[in-house]
């Protein structure tokens, strides 16, 4: 449904989007995940044809963007994180207007099942300037439904709105999804995403550093286990001697703590012990920790930014690392 | 016949915009102020004209009722182009273009969408100005011609050309704020030019600098000239009163190209310049 290929924007000295290939099957619900300012809602300008890639293909129903944009556009809905009305117009004549350019037939019938289902019928004659933040958002996505696209894109739809508001939007999509409809959501919310989607990239700085379905990517991510270790002082030949271990994947450093993430399933406690003990460090206390979900993506775009960051970084000098 | 499923859908949006566009020019006051405005310059030049019959005792003109159309069409066609100057640079301003853009829009159907509306607003106009003229020409015993009904046609010519130069400056302004700078600042560099050549022109002695200064206004007068639309629609109701076939079909032939030229103009700017609005 959405493939890209190398896919690189850059603007003046930045890397915004960096080689990134994403395969988004027909049919799933595809969860785009990372950090704000991770290049995200500029994939996704790339892939509406409103930014120009600096390089790479973009190509949306088997088809090439740039062949027949007009046509793969009428294919596709899209709600971002802010709706951009027309505050002066209707609901129903916004919604009118939209009809009128993608061809809906039988328009009124079709705005008057969406309003409905969507809660919007009872102010569907008032202006939109008097509609609150979730009004708006059901609105943009009243829109992006109105001409039953195949494929949704939605970019952080739930920004902004109450857990009940959330709850809908989320109700919204699964349905859409269990009609037939592709989704590609994104959004920074990780917890939000693991709510609706089937498999999921991450992207950071960016570029895509994981992606699977939920449960693979919740495997690798959980399977990571946070030592905090106390030594008797500060030691950076320690911290040295534990990043040359496999299964390090990262070692902070303040003071006498070190918060070391290791990768496995098996308990490497001993084998890190034994790690400080040879390097001359005297271990005062240690504790293992399981990450969450949440925590352990943070982790994971955390040690992206480190990794990029290069060796002159303070991030980079404790150690970071990613498997 | 086939038709190319590619202009088909171009159309189809270009068509959705300008109806909204249309709706939207015909229910804000702006456009009637326009109009009020018009018809009063209107009324004045009349009283001007009916001042000199007064003063000659006789109609000293072919048509006295070109320069009340002349005066409002100068008025209607400038509010057209302010209107248009500020329509691209609000939507990109609101963030609505991009939303637009989303869908099945680019930039040859949506400044064409844009363009269309705003010609057909001026259409909507032509009634009551022509209905004004008939009446200005009964009431007054002026009488109306038929030239001016071709007058009429000229003046669309030239709000024309008006808009389009309005939505190319539009097109590459981000703010209405920019939009109405630029238009001003065109508009002043303009009467600039003519104004400065003109004083020029008037001086006893034009030596050394000053000389160099009056020839090279007296050059980008000529070039204001050859490029105002409304010079367009003065030699156009010139042609129609001296019956000159030629410089008649060049008067309506040539806004055609010029306006054609500043859209096409357009259309290149908004994919230049995109459609995203500033970020803050």
């Amino acid at each position: 449904m959405i493939e890209t290929e190398a896919l690189t924007k850059r603007y003046r000295d930045v890397n915004a989007v960096t080689a990134l290939d994403l395969h988004v099957e027909a049919g799933e619900i595809y969860g785009f995940l990372g950090p704000n300012g991770a290049g995200k809602t500029t994939t996704i300008l790339m892939l509406l044809g409103i930014v120009a890639p600096t390089s790479g293909k973009i190509r949306m129903f088997g088809r090439e963007l740039d062949s027949d944009a007009f046509a793969i556009k009428r294919k596709v809905g899209v709600v971002c994180e802010i709706q951009f009305l027309y505050p002066h117009m209707t609901a129903e004549e916004y919604l009118g207007f939209f009809a009128e350019l993608y061809d809906v037939p039988g328009a009124r019938r079709r705005i008057f099942e969406l309003t409905e289902a969507l809660g919007l019928q009872d102010r569907l004659r008032s202006a939109v300037r008097g509609y609150s933040r979730g009004m708006q958002q059901k609105l943009g996505l009243a829109r992006a439904l109105l001409h039953d696209p195949p494929l949704l894109i939605l970019d952080e739809p739930v920004s902004g709105l109450d857990p009940v508001g959330t709850r809908e939007v989320r109700e919204l999509v699964l349905a859409e999804n269990a009609r037939g409809k592709t989704v590609f959501i994104s959004s920074h919310v990780l917890s939000e995403i693991e709510r609706t989607a089937h498999r999921v990239g991450v992207l950071c700085q960016g570029s895509l550093v994981a992606e699977g379905s939920l449960a693979d990517l919740r495997r690798r991510l959980e399977a990571t286990v946070r030592l905090e270790v106390e030594l008797q002082s500060s030691s950076p030949t320690a911290v040295a001697a534990l990043e040359t271990l496999p299964f390090v994947s990262e070692v902070r450093a303040e003071g006498r703590r070190l918060q070391v993430r290791v990768w496995g399933e098996r308990d490497h406690r001993a084998d890190v012990f034994a790690a400080l003990a040879g390097a001359g460090g005297v271990i005062v206390g240690m504790r293992a920790q399981e990450m969450s979900l949440e925590d352990a993506f943070l982790a994971l775009a955390t040690s992206h930014e480190s990794r990029v960051a290069g060796p002159e970084s303070p991030a980079a000098s404790s150690g970071a690392r990613d498997s | 016949m086939t038709r190319d499923p590619r202009l088909a859908l171009r159309v189809r949006a270009a068509r959705a915009i300008a109806s909204r566009e249309l709706r939207e020019l015909l229910r804000t006051p702006g456009l009637y102020v326009a109009l009020g405005v018009a018809l009063t310059a209107a009324s004045l030049a009349v009283r001007s004209v009916l001042a000199e019959v007064a003063q000659e005792g006789l109609v000293a003109r072919a048509s006295p009722l070109y320069l009340p159309l002349f005066v409002a069409t100068v008025v209607l066609a400038f509010s057209a182009a302010t209107t248009s100057a500020v329509s691209i640079a609000r939507e990109r301003e609101s963030g609505t273009l991009e939303v637009l853009f989303y869908g099945p829009v680019d930039a040859a159907s949506y400044v064409v969408g844009k363009y269309v509306a705003q010609l057909l607003a001026y259409l909507a106009l032509c009634a009551p100005l022509a209905i004004s003229l008939a009446t200005y020409g009964w009431v007054t015993n002026l009488g109306f011609s038929a030239d001016l009904l071709t007058g009429i046609a000229l003046s669309v010519l030239a709000a024309a050309c008006t808009i389009a130069f309005g939505l190319l400056l539009s097109s590459v302004c981000g703010s209405i704020r920019d939009a109405i700078l630029l238009l001003v600042g065109v508009g002043l560099l303009l009467l600039g030019v003519q104004g400065g050549s003109w004083l020029l022109a008037g001086l006893p002695q034009r030596e050394g600098a000053l000389g160099v200064a009056a020839e090279t206004l007296a050059a980008a007068d000529r070039v204001v000239t050859l490029v105002s639309p409304y010079s367009y629609l003065d030699r156009g109701l010139q042609a129609a009163l001296l019956g000159d076939a030629a410089a008649y079909a060049i008067a309506f032939a040539s806004p055609l190209i010029y306006a054609a030229l500043l859209l096409g103009g357009a259309i290149w700017s908004v994919e230049w310049r995109g459609v995203r609005r500033n970020e803050e």
